[in-house]
């Protein structure tokens, strides 16, 4: 069982990176980003039939990287332009616009044959407490905490980490004091594209390669984000490595088969609990 | 002159609230902008830095046209924009704050206003009403602006405060800044300003010199209730 847990933590490291970025364009943009799976997939893809036709693994990564850094900064330019004055709803749906549109084109360009997955980290591993932890594990586990720790220096310790606080509080003082709005916004919404693709990229290996499929894997990452409320970055962190934890060690129960509907109990849970701490405010 | 209004009209949903208003700001001094709850003064310089459009008329700002231009190549051009209200980011820190929008280090903004210094590293959503008003007036200093937009500054703050607001506000525009003042306490402004403006109803009512109101304070009342002509 140990080992099935240690098999959810590959899971668990990639929902977290997609966890950490979800709480990045909440607080800084004011939305709930649907589309964030389905951005990283398609630079995947694009990873996959680069790698498909001959060329070397790093290139197609690179270039995979590269389209998803796009395709985020492309929704990014979107919500600048032209919904930066709009609410969380209506900033949300947009996003569900763009996943249902980049489901489409994904399924139109890459086709539905299933493509040769390259694993992007060697198969050895190492020993640890008599469990064999695989490199992959360990590279996305130590990948999602930097990230975690990395974006909350950022915003805390760097001018631009400083303008983004500033924008998502006030944006009309923001831009009146010169902060360059579009371009940090643009800029929060291709590094979380590019982030994505990373996370997708990893745990691709571990599933079933299909465009619709791995999109999916924003729902669970929303989960591990609302563990911290969408606010904590270290709890999304914890939230997204809790997730896959739960599903390795369901795994290796007869429930295995129900394991990826957990995390709508770790979502139940999060949301009760942020309710009764609402009560408990209002009672104050 | 450093900012100037041409025919300038400006809606808010359907209804025009600014409604053909002409005027111009030169450097080196304060303009005072007066008028009843309600006029446009607000409105009116919400369209001068691009937080609302312009529906007809122009503004130049250094002889460049900005009525079309962004807000933050409004700010880049050299004018601030201090909002009523007083727009801090509350969880940002004092120090924080005044980085936003500073083009070099934070000593001028401290200079100015020393109770900012020792609050440097507290939220400015902690700080009472008169610190935060001197945060956005050193915050939106600290861009090195060239024209100065200042709304209601003194609203709800005690008169000690206000009046050191205000002798800093004329020794800026001694040091060359074009100020427009925005006030409710018409004597306030029209105390450190040169030229007077009189809003009513959108439109300008009085343009000239402050002193003229502050020797005949008919006048203003007057103007206040719109039944004065434009004047020279
Ligand atoms: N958000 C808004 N939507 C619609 N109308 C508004 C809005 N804000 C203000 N108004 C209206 O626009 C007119 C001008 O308001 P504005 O705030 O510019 O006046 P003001 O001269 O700044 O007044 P005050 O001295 O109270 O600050 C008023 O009639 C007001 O009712
Ligand atoms: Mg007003």
């Amino acid at each position: 069982m140990l080992q099935a847990a240690l098999a959810g933590l590959l899971s668990g490291g990639a929902y977290a990176l997609l966890a950490v970025c979800l709480v990045l364009l909440y607080r800084m943009t004011g939305t709930l980003n649907f589309a964030l799976g389905a951005t990283g997939v398609f630079g995947t893809f694009v990873m996959f039939s680069l790698h498909e036709r001959g060329g070397p693994l790093g290139l197609a990564v690179g270039l995979g990287l590269l389209a998803s850094v796009g395709i985020g900064g492309l929704l990014g330019w979107a919500m600048a332009r032209w919904f930066a004055e709009a609410p969380l709803q209506v900033r949300s749906s947009v996003t569900i616009a763009y996943l249902i549109a980049l489901l489409t084109l994904g399924f139109w360009i890459f086709g539905t044959n299933p493509k040769p997955v390259p694993h992007l980290v060697g198969f050895g591993g190492v020993e640890l407490l008599g469990l064999r932890v695989p490199f992959a594990t360990l590279v996305t586990l130590g990948l999602a905490a930097l990230l975690a720790l990395g974006v909350a220096l950022f915003l805390q310790r760097t001018r631009a980490g400083v303008w983004l606080r500033a924008l998502a509080e006030r944006p009309t003082a923001a831009e009146l004091l010169g902060v360059p709005v579009q371009a940090l916004t643009v800029g929060v919404w291709a590094f979380a594209g590019g982030v994505s693709a990373l996370a997708v990229m990893l745990i691709a290996p571990n599933r079933s390669p299909e465009f619709g499929v791995l999109s999916l894997l924003v729902l669970p990452a929303m989960a591990g984000a609302l563990v911290g409320l969408f606010r904590s970055f270290p709890l999304a962190l914890v939230g997204g490595l809790g997730i896959g934890l739960i599903e390795g060690v369901a795994s290796s129960l007869p429930i295995a088969p129900y394991r990826q509907a957990l995390w709508f109990l770790v979502m139940l849970a999060a949301l009760l609990w942020s309710q009764r701490k609402e009560v408990w405010d209002a009672a104050r | 002159m450093s900012l100037e209004v041409r025919g300038l009209v400006v809606a808010r949903g359907q209804a025009p609230v600014v409604r053909g208003v002409s005027f111009s700001v030169p450097p080196g001094e304060v303009t005072a902008l007066l008028g009843p709850n309600g006029a446009g003064k607000t409105t009116l310089l919400e369209a001068l830095s691009g937080i609302l459009p312009a529906q007809e008329g122009e503004v130049w700002l250094f002889g460049v046209r900005v009525e079309r231009a962004s807000r933050v190549a409004r700010a880049r051009a050299g004018l601030a924009h201090v909002e009523q209200g007083r727009a801090v980011f509350p969880s940002l820190t004092v120090e924080e704050n005044l980085w936003v929008g500073a083009r070099s280090g934070l000593e001028e903004a401290f200079g100015l206003f020393p109770e900012l210094e020792k609050r440097r590293r507290v939220p400015a959503g902690q700080l009472s009403g008169g610190e935060q008003q001197m945060l956005v007036l050193a915050r939106a200093l600290l861009g090195r602006p060239r024209v100065l937009l200042l709304d209601e500054m003194s609203l709800g703050l005690a008169p000690l405060v206000v009046r050191r607001l205000m002798e800093t506000v004329e020794r800026l525009a001694q040091a060359g800044l074009a100020v427009l003042l925005v006030e409710q306490f018409a004597h306030l402004a029209l105390g450190i300003a040169r030229q007077a403006l009189v809003m009513s109803q959108g439109r300008l009512v009085y343009s000239g010199p402050a002193q003229a109101l502050l020797r005949e304070p008919g006048l203003l009342q007057e103007a206040y209730l719109g039944r004065l002509e434009v004047g020279a």
